[in-house]
């Protein structure tokens, strides 16, 4: 028997994807692929086989690190850009890809810059267009400005890229904090 | 040499591979040396690894043909660091010894 979802989650939010991979596991569905990040195919079978977990990976030596991986019993089963699925053999012991804080600082780091990187160029994008119409406006072309409405979609998804970069920068203080004590 | 503390996964990692290891070997042996205590999980394993090598304090080694496993040994930068770090462990121990020693208390269970 075979199910499949459509779900989406923010980058920022991978952790919660993991916790409904995870979640869907109990239930005996095991995720068997992933399209384009949001559409899930899953199949029933026993549950709490496997743990899941994701990681944006770096690409430039992405196949060592799935090698790497898959010498700890850890299997690559999809991925999507540059997110990848992992799922383990559940043995009894939490399945997690970090195991000290640094490493945890460094994953999150990665999805910030990332993010970080779209937020600024669909803000620079967006900059421009609307000071181009402004100055169309101004010289007579009254037109410009109504096209303008077009790109308000843009502009929600450049608002809600801000927001998620809030959040992953409130996650990296937080662990910062904690690094002030602890490893 | 920085006189910066290594951390534990570093300091662990370091002193499992005076022979030839492979990645999950170096898990499991530091996990039995720590008894069960320090469990490394994969992804922080290979990003030490990976500065481990930039910085020249173990090398990773020819892998044989018929093995995907890449081995690692440690080096004599290595060893200085680990052994600098064992020279720092010794003094937090002693001078933890003097005084807190006295505080250590199992049965609060921390």
């Amino acid at each position: 028997m075979t199910r499949t979802e459509f779900k989406l989650f923010a980058a920022w939010e991978y952790e919660l994807e993991e916790l409904w991979l995870n979640h869907m596991e109990a239930q005996g569905w095991h995720l068997q692929k992933i399209y384009m990040g949001m559409i899930y195919r899953f199949e029933k079978g026993e549950p709490n086989q496997y743990q899941y977990r994701l990681e944006m990976i770096d690409k430039e030596n992405g196949e060592e690190y799935i090698r790497f991986m898959e010498e700890a019993g850890i299997e690559k089963i999809g991925g999507y850009l540059w997110w990848v699925y992992f799922r383990k053999r559940n043995d009894g012991t939490d399945f997690k890809l970090f195991s000290d804080v640094r490493s945890r600082m460094d994953h999150l780091t990665r999805i910030y810059n990332m993010m970080n990187m779209l937020r600024i160029l669909l803000t620079v994008l967006l900059s421009i267009n609307y000071l181009m119409a402004f100055v169309a406006a101004w010289l007579g072309d009254r037109g410009a400005l109504v096209s303008m409405f077009g790109l308000i979609p843009c502009v929600l998804v450049a608002v809600w890229l801000w927001g998620g970069c809030k959040s992953l920068s409130y996650k990296l203080q937080d662990l910062q904090q904690e690094q002030k004590i602890h490893e | 040499m920085e006189s910066i503390a290594l951390t534990e996964a570093v300091f662990y990692i370091l002193i499992s591979m005076e022979q030839p290891i492979h990645g999950y070997g170096i898990m499991q042996s530091v996990e039995k040396m720590s008894g069960g205590r320090v469990k490394l999980a994969a992804g922080t394993l290979y990003g030490a690894l990976s500065s481990l090598v930039d910085k020249k304090w173990i090398i990773a080694l020819p892998s044989e043909e018929n093995s995907r496993k890449k081995e690692y040994q440690i080096t004599d930068l290595g060893k200085a660091a680990a052994a600098a770090e064992l020279r720092r462990l010794k003094e937090l121990v002693k001078n933890g010894e003097a005084v807190a020693g006295g505080w250590d208390n199992d049965k609060n269970g921390i």
